[in-house]
């Protein structure tokens, strides 16, 4: 167009265009604090000029494109960066949660005070009161055990409601982000612009997807994206959204499993998710909580073994043998529901028997073929040993890997089926102090050796020589050269004999060992050397083993007698013992006291937290990074758009100007005609 | 770089959201006073506190019962000192008794003395700590241990137990003393062999020979004799009807009614009053000598039976003293009878100090190392816990420093925001 209509037509396109600036420029002005947002810049361009009198003339302006400010590799830093903090975030917190739990229970305080208790009545083993003193610091410690147990349980049970949560929110995001997908597709037909909110949208609710849980975007080549998990499989295609659901692990129904619906039935990912939320929540469960309560329960089942174990070596106030203090919760196996029916009437039940052999994970017991069976770890999948068990004449199987506990299996079990054992995990939750009544403690020792002979009730000492038996140790297993009593009943009814058949004075003398008239065994004794041992062996296992006492001297009269009778009130050999169990090695074969394993399980779960604050507290830094950079380059700056409302406005009023003088041309030119 | 305005705010907002976090951990630790409120920000110092911290319970453990073993061994000491006090008396009493002049009513004096003595050393020997348990019954606490009977004889109803407290690493302590190891296994005799008058030695008109207690010259062949051999030997002292005097000695193995089975003359001689009679062992050299005193009247023969030596109680001793207090007076027979008898006592009475001051020598041994152990646990108990105080207490200087620079730098961040707010364009135009 040419003269006064194009000058009036070119500028009111520069007016329409400055129009249009300004909507957008007050569009970015007011979405500066919407998230997600990304600039929008007005991108002009001239219109098509016209060919007049062998010139070109412009014809104005138009709007070529609103350009939204937008960097894929920014936001995709964002998006990864949004994974990695919050995944690393909730590990953190859960673990600040484990160790406030483990930390403020003073789980080491509880244990010395019950061992000083101990230590107390071996001082007085006849006084009631310090006995009933020793069963107060038994229920605390058993009590201590079972709040903290309960208290992990409850964070374990947290974890599976904030994987609910997350989940839920995972698929409601792909929904809308599939949502988002189709209408992108139906506007992107329309014309050439781009529907900038409806991609900003979309990209926020990308951010928002990767808090949850870390996901991989591939652009499509029509401005769709596809969502991918971390394992390669599909949240997002084009329009359709796949969901996850939580469903019961297939062996602990009380356990929250992450599965994926896809088109054949729904697969198990939990060990393939990683980042976001729910990432952090399934490594928080599975490398902190998990280990932590099976280490608490360690500590409380190593304890109460030994504690029950002493208990079982001596006599209480009452001349029997002692019985368990504690009870602890025991081995916990349970059945993968896709076992076949055939194995449905199968009973495994799980024991521990040593503890040091105990190391605090959980395994997979499989059948394989031929009727061995399979140990591997239940989180690594390694195998630890294979065994075809011992099998009873009942039809029982024992299992033992030398991993600390046994399995029986009674019932067929078809193979290829699978159990989970978790020998640890009920230990602390089911602690209990069975024991009320404090003449119960087994303070005294099983067996004294007193020279001479019982008559009446009174001890009448007419021996010649000056053999002595020693006060007697337990010991496993017998040695060489040393002599085996069996039958002598525990507890002793009446005494026992060990008499000297003729006298001697340098070499060795033989002796036997009579009780209710009846000779148990005999032996004999080099004189003047360090001695015989005379192993008692204890009718019952536990305790097993044997009670041993030192058989020595020089010179022996015929017929000499040492009686062994059982310990009375005022005996504390037993209580002794069991206060040293204090800083004997139980744990980890043979090396930690209880106290030190104790302070291993805090220092594990501090280091853990340690390391995840210090991995939270980098990766905040690297979003913060990531989205500054991103905001850097997409984000609104007021100043920016305020100088932009003046650039705008001032083209408005020149345009609108030269509308005017365009208007006035016309006005003198109609006027001059 | 461009900023956008989001950032500013975001970037000015979490400057003081951190500082105030900073702020609200250090004042947590002043109010506290431990740097340990986070145990995950420093886990080291952590781990050592907590070891530190059973260290020092367990050694507090042993210092209780340390306490406990001091006590216990105090008041066994003391006991076994009042009893050592009763036996010098009466070892007075019995010397004093040994003489030819005491007449009856002396002796019936000196009888109830020693039933009194008597009852006073049961009484000790029952002795009860402040909890009501007695002290020398072995593991039998709640009864009383020794029993007198009717006819001054006193039985032990305790056995040989011990008790030990730990009172450190691997060290237990023994804290108490069986009954019978200190009251009644005392050796009789002089350790190796007793010697014992025929109960037919001394009657009106018969002499006045004694044979004291003897020594041992080879202590394995008499060991092997007397002990391992169950040998016995019979010192015979005979005065013929003229008056000439002679000993033999026999050998031979008890028989069942208490006598000697003699089995042969292994020595013999004349005998003059306060000769000393060798026994000869075995191999013919002689292995031990006991001294005879005193002669026999005439066509009389006086025997004494030397025979291993058995456990005998101090009770015992006692009683046999007063057995020859009761053992009559005023003629010869009568105060040879009175005089082998207090030569036996005084001979029990010196092995039963030796017994005792050994036990003695133990407790006081027992309460040296326990005593020095105790200092030695109390040093390492300030010295843990410095060192745990040093880990897990704060230093007030820096905390109370470090709190001033936060709290300084928090006010820079407020005011720093306030002032970025204030800038923008919007007011210009």
């Amino acid at each position: 167009m040419s003269g006064v209509s194009g000058l009036i037509n070119t500028s009111l396109s520069g007016l329409q265009a400055a129009q249009q600036a300004l909507q957008v420029t007050g569009n970015n002005i007011a979405n500066v604090n919407t998230p997600g947002y990304s600039q929008e810049n007005v991108i002009q361009s001239t219109t098509t000029p016209s060919y007049l009198g062998g010139q070109f003339y412009g014809n104005g302006t138009q709007i070529a494109d609103v350009q939204r400010v937008y960097s894929s590799f920014l936001q995709g830093q964002v998006w990864s960066a949004s994974a990695g903090s919050s995944g690393a975030a909730t590990l953190s917190q859960g673990l600040q949660q484990i160790l406030g739990v483990l930390s403020s229970g003073s789980v080491s305080t509880q244990i010395q005070q019950f061992f000083s208790g101990v230590a107390q009545v071996a001082a007085n083993p006849s006084d009631i009161p310090s006995r009933q003193a020793m069963l107060g610091d038994a229920q605390t410690l058993s009590n201590t055990f079972q709040s903290l147990g309960q208290q992990l349980n409850q964070i374990g049970q947290g974890i599976n409601q904030q994987m609910q949560q997350s989940v839920s929110s995972i698929n409601q995001l792909s929904t809308q982000i599939a949502q988002l997908n189709q209408q992108i597709a139906n506007s992107a037909g329309l014309g050439n612009g781009t529907p900038n909110d409806l991609l900003d949208q979309r990209d926020q609710l990308l951010t928002e997807l990767n808090t949850q849980v870390g996901v991989q975007v591939v652009r499509q080549n029509n401005s769709q994206i596809n969502v991918f998990l971390s394992n390669g499989q599909t949240l997002v295609a084009g329009s359709t959204a796949f969901s996850l659901k939580t469903q019961p692990s297939p062996y602990n129904q009380q356990n929250l499993d992450v599965a994926y619906e896809g088109a054949q039935g729904s697969v198990d990912i939990t060990k393939n998710l990683s980042g976001g939320i729910l990432g952090g929540l399934l490594q928080l469960r599975s490398q902190s909580l998990q280990p932590a309560e099976n280490g608490l329960g360690l500590l409380a089942d190593g304890i109460a073994a030994q504690v029950n174990g002493q208990q079982a070596q001596g006599l209480n106030l009452l001349g029997s043998s002692g019985t368990a203090i504690f009870q602890t919760g025991g081995v916990q196996i349970f059945a993968n529901s896709s076992n076949s029916s055939g194995s449905s009437g199968a009973v495994l039940q799980g024991t521990i028997t040593n503890i040091g052999q105990l190391t605090g994970s959980d395994y997979v017991l499989s059948k394989g073929a031929s009727g061995v069976w399979q140990l591997s770890n239940a989180s690594t999948g390694a195998v630890v040993s294979t065994s075809s068990g011992t099998v009873s004449s009942g039809g029982v199987t024992t299992l033992d890997f030398g991993k600390g506990f046994q399995v029986q299996v009674s019932g067929t079990v078809a193979q290829g089926d699978q159990f989970l054992v978790e020998p640890t995990r009920l230990g602390a939750t089911g602690m209990q102090t069975v024991m009320s009544d404090p003449s119960q403690i087994a303070a005294a020792s099983p067996y004294v050796g007193s020279p001479g002979v019982m008559t009446s009730g009174a001890l009448v000492n007419t021996n010649l020589g000056n053999m002595m038996l020693s006060a007697g140790q337990f010991v496993s297993s017998s040695g060489a050269g040393a002599v085996v009593v069996n039958g002598l009943g525990f507890p002793m009814s009446g005494s026992a004999e060990l008499q000297f058949s003729s006298g001697a004075s340098s070499g060795s003398a033989a002796f036997t060992i009579k009780a209710n008239g009846t000779i148990l065994t005999s032996g004999t004794v080099a004189l003047g050397s360090s001695g015989t041992a005379i192993d008692i062996a204890y009718p019952n296992d536990p305790p097993g083993g044997y009670y041993q006492m030192l058989l020595s001297g020089t010179l022996v009269g015929k017929e000499d007698t040492i009686t062994i009778s059982a310990g009375g009130a005022g005996s504390n050999g037993n209580a002794q013992a069991m206060a040293a169990l204090s800083t004997q090695g139980i744990f980890n074969g043979g090396t930690n006291n209880a106290n030190a394993q104790a302070a291993q399980l805090l220092t594990q779960v501090t280091t853990q937290a340690n390391q995840a604050q210090n991995q939270a507290q980098a990766q905040a830094s690297v979003l913060s990074q990531a989205q500054s950079a991103q905001q850097s380059y997409s984000g609104v700056n007021l100043d920016q758009e305020a100088a932009n409302l003046i650039l705008y406005q001032q083209a408005y009023q020149a345009a609108a100007k030269a509308i005017s003088v365009g208007n006035t041309l016309f006005q003198s030119l109609i006027q001059a005609l | 770089m461009r900023v956008s305005t989001q950032q500013i705010f975001q970037a000015g907002l979490s400057g003081m959201l951190q500082q105030q976090s900073t702020l609200n951990q250090l004042s947590q630790q002043l109010s506290t006073g431990n740097a340990l409120t986070n145990p995950a920000d420093n886990p080291t110092a952590y781990s050592q506190s907590l070891n530190l911290g059973a260290r020092i319970a367990n050694l507090q453990s042993y210092q209780q019962s340390n306490q406990y073993a001091q006590q216990n061994l105090q008041l066994s000491s003391s006991t076994l000192q009042s009893v050592s006090t009763l036996m010098n008396q009466v070892q007075q009493l019995a010397v004093q008794m040994n003489n030819a002049t005491v007449n009856s009513s002396d002796l019936q004096n000196a009888i109830t003395t020693m039933q009194g003595n008597l009852q006073q050393l049961v009484q000790l020997a029952n002795t009860q700590n402040g909890n009501g348990q007695y002290i020398y019954g072995g593991s039998t606490t709640d009864q009383q241990p020794f029993a007198l009977q009717g006819n001054n004889t006193v039985l032990y109803q305790g056995d040989s137990s011990q008790q030990s407290l730990q009172i450190g690493p691997s060290l237990n302590l023994p804290v108490s003393q069986a009954g019978n190891q200190v009251f009644m296994n005392i050796p009789g005799g002089n350790g190796t062999f007793s010697v014992t008058a025929d109960s037919g030695n001394y009657g009106a008109g018969s002499g006045t020979a004694t044979l004291g207690p003897g020594a041992v010259i080879d202590q394995s062949a008499a060991s092997n004799a007397f002990v391992a051999q169950g040998a016995e030997y019979q010192v015979s002292i005979s005065a013929n009807a003229s008056g000439a005097l002679s000993y033999a000695v026999s050998s031979g193995t008890a028989s069942g009614g208490g006598g000697l089975t003699a089995s042969g003359v292994v020595s013999s001689g004349v005998y003059t009053p306060g000769q000393s009679i060798n026994i000869p062992g075995p191999g013919g050299s002689p292995m031990a000598s006991v001294q005879a005193q005193g002669q026999p009247a005439d066509g009389q023969t006086q025997s004494f039976t030397l025979a291993a030596s058995k456990p005998q109680s101090l009770f015992q001793t006692f009683s046999e003293l007063i057995q020859a207090f009761q053992a009559g007076s005023g003629y010869p027979g009568a105060n040879a009878k009175r005089a082998q008898g207090i030569s036996n006592v005084l001979q029990n009475l010196s092995q039963a100090q030796t017994q005792i001051l050994g036990v003695q020598a133990q407790i006081g041994s027992n309460l040296q190392e326990a005593q020095s152990v105790s200092s030695l646990n109390s040093s390492l108990t300030t010295q843990f816990q410095t060192t745990q105080s040093s880990l897990s207490d704060i230093s007030y200087p820096q905390v109370i420093t470090q709190f001033q620079e936060s709290s300084t730098a928090l006010q820079a961040a407020q005011k720093a925001f306030v002032q970025v707010q204030g800038l923008s364009l919007f007011q210009y135009i």
